[in-house]
């Protein structure tokens, strides 16, 4: 009875000894950075206990950005910014752009309609992930995979099982950490080598996103660069000593979708790393981080775009292109059920998404990786043979170049292929499909 | 200035967010254990923020701490101990025991003569854990 009011006064008095020791720090040289790591680190630690209540880790992280802003904006008032027109013009025109866009986005009938039917959909499958372990209710102790991978189909049907199975994979590598101190081979031998082939990719996503947190934890934006780019090699040899050949894919863009997820100020610094370790991890995580970025609560609120911010934000044309395919699978996959969603979306950023191949790119692999792990169902192919009823043309046009063309060479075409050549990995980032298939053809 | 601003701001919302998931989850009392599970969410923080202190910084806290802890134990006898005077100075003498040592171990992680010198093999370091062993 007592022990949670201990825990309590325990946590009011470690944050006021906080607040002190950021003061003592901040009179000491290297005090600033100091600090501002204790902060990081101790907010991330608050963060884990929102990992199973998707509402609160959308109140902190929508709250987070809020006050960031306004940091900003307070910030820049103090050195009279507001004096300069260009600074209104850019603040002002984003403030007025976000509330167009929103009120058009909530504006009744076919806008409402697909802002209404994409958010219940992302929802739904924000609930299935935070639920996998819940739902599939392991016992404790060692996972028995293969009758788990059963019953993770068997209570998933024929959509939900995806998140169970990359929710299993978490778990898997999540306990096999706690048993061993060097995880080797984990879906490659034992007990995993007899696993059916449709769950390995998501199970190697969950595996992948159980290395990255595991890795990501200890470090801070303020980490010394020898140590960041040490955790980033060892996640990068984590995933190659457990990974089938051929689905390190999944695994390594789990980094970007955990980046992205949980420690977004460390972005910049794994992408300054990666470069030199692994251009292949890089692309892979930048894919992840499009696909976080699709998942994040910012761009949940209606008007919001992940393909703009992933616009916005990428610092190359690397990280765009595998930005956008991310954000695009994971928009296809979460709305495939309803294909209107995304006639909606080209109709209202068709022209920008047209724009390159990356769009299309994300779109064939969902459908790839869909037709491999829920081999059963129906809808993936009839979101391929899906035509708009749109009396505008250009939009019917874009629909066959950037949807129904792409999926029609990936169903008929690169999937057998990629699949017989044991190559499904490769469509968790961005890359022109065809190409690969005639480099491994070519091959062949 | 700016992002340290921000860094600080950031852990104390994230705080209040926690605080009010924690009142949440308390009061729609979910399944299993909701008050053992709160106790434990509120550990893990503890642990977070109690790992980011300097030496001295964490002897302060565990001593404060241990006075805090003392002081519930009190409070919570009150209400079961009765009238047994005895039982109350028992429990008070436990607190005041806790406290007095988690200050000695404050006061000796500051002092220099505290350090174990070269050759002390296997004496007691403060917190009373075994020394290196000799090889």
């Amino acid at each position: 009875m007592s022990k949670l009011p201990k825990s309590v006064v325990s946590l009011c008095w470690a944050s006021f000894m906080f607040g002190m020791q950021q003061c003592v720090d901040l009179l000491s040289a290297e005090g600033a950075t100091k600090a501002k790591a204790a902060a990081y680190t101790a907010r991330n630690a608050i963060q884990e206990q929102f990992s199973a209540d998707p509402v609160f880790f959308a109140l902190d992280q929508i709250g987070d950005e809020a006050q960031r802003e306004t940091v900003d904006l307070l910030c820049d008032s103090f050195r009279l910014k507001p004096l300069d027109p260009s600074w209104l013009g850019r603040t002002w025109g984003r403030f007025v752009r976000g509330a167009v866009e929103s009120a058009s986005a909530l504006t009744p009938g076919g806008n409402l309609e697909a802002t209404w039917q994409g958010l219940r959909n992302t929802l739904a499958v924000i609930r299935f992930v935070n639920q996998a372990s819940t739902t599939l209710n392991l016992p404790p102790g060692e996972v028995r995979l293969l009758g788990a991978v059963d019953r993770a189909y068997a209570l998933g049907g024929d959509y939900a099982a995806l998140w169970l199975v990359e929710g299993l994979g978490e778990e898997y590598a999540e306990r096999n950490w706690a048993l061993a101190a060097q995880v080797r081979g984990l879906l490659k031998s034992g007990p995993a080598a007899q696993l059916p082939e449709k769950c390995l990719l998501m199970l190697h996503a969950g595996m992948g996103i159980s290395f990255a947190r595991r890795i990501l934890r200890p470090l801070t934006p303020y980490t010394c660069d020898s140590e960041v780019a040490g955790a980033l090699r060892r996640f990068v040899s984590l995933v190659h000593d457990n990974a089938r050949p051929g689905y390190d894919g999944p695994a390594l863009e789990s980094l970007g979708l955990v980046t992205r997820s949980w420690y977004p100020q460390m972005t910049s610094l794994i992408d300054r790393h990666l470069w030199t370790i692994s251009r292949e991890a890089l692309e892979y995580f930048w894919h992840g981080i499009g696909r976080g970025t699709y998942f994040n609560p910012r761009y949940l609120i209606p008007g919001a775009s992940a393909f703009k911010a992933i616009g916005n934000e990428a610092p190359h044309q690397l990280a765009r292109l595998n930005g956008t395919a991310g954000a695009a699978w994971a928009f296809t996959l979460v709305n495939i059920r309803q294909p209107e969603v995304l006639v909606h979306l080209l109709k209202k950023e068709g022209t920008t998404l047209g724009a390159d191949d990356a769009f299309a790119c994300g779109v064939a692999s969902t459908v790839m990786m869909s037709l491999d792990t829920l081999p059963d169902n129906g809808y993936v192919l009839g979101f391929c043979r899906f035509q708009p009823t749109s009396a505008d043309a250009d939009l019917v046009a874009r629909w066959d170049r950037m949807v129904h063309t792409p999926c029609q060479h990936a169903t008929e075409h690169y999937f057998p292929l990629l699949r017989n050549r044991g190559r499904l990995g490769e469509i968790f980032r961005y890359q022109n499909l065809e190409r690969l298939a005639a480099s491994l053809e070519g091959q062949h | 200035m700016r992002e340290l601003t921000k860094s600080l701001m950031s852990y104390t919302w994230a705080m209040s967010v926690f605080g009010v998931q924690q009142m949440v989850n308390l009061l729609t009392r979910g399944n299993g254990d909701p008050w053992g599970k709160a106790a434990h969410a509120f550990e893990n923080v503890t642990d977070a923020t109690t790992k980011t202190f300097g030496g001295a910084m964490t002897e302060t806290f565990k001593a404060g701490d241990s006075l805090q802890h003392g002081m519930i134990d009190i409070m919570f006898g009150g209400l079961t101990l009765g009238v047994n005077p005895s039982r109350w100075i028992r429990v008070g003498r436990e607190a005041a025991q806790r406290t007095g040592e988690a200050t000695r171990d404050t006061t000796q992680a500051r002092s220099p003569t505290a350090d174990v010198s070269p050759g002390t093999f296997g004496s007691a370091s403060a917190s009373g854990d075994w020394g290196p062993m000799p090889r």
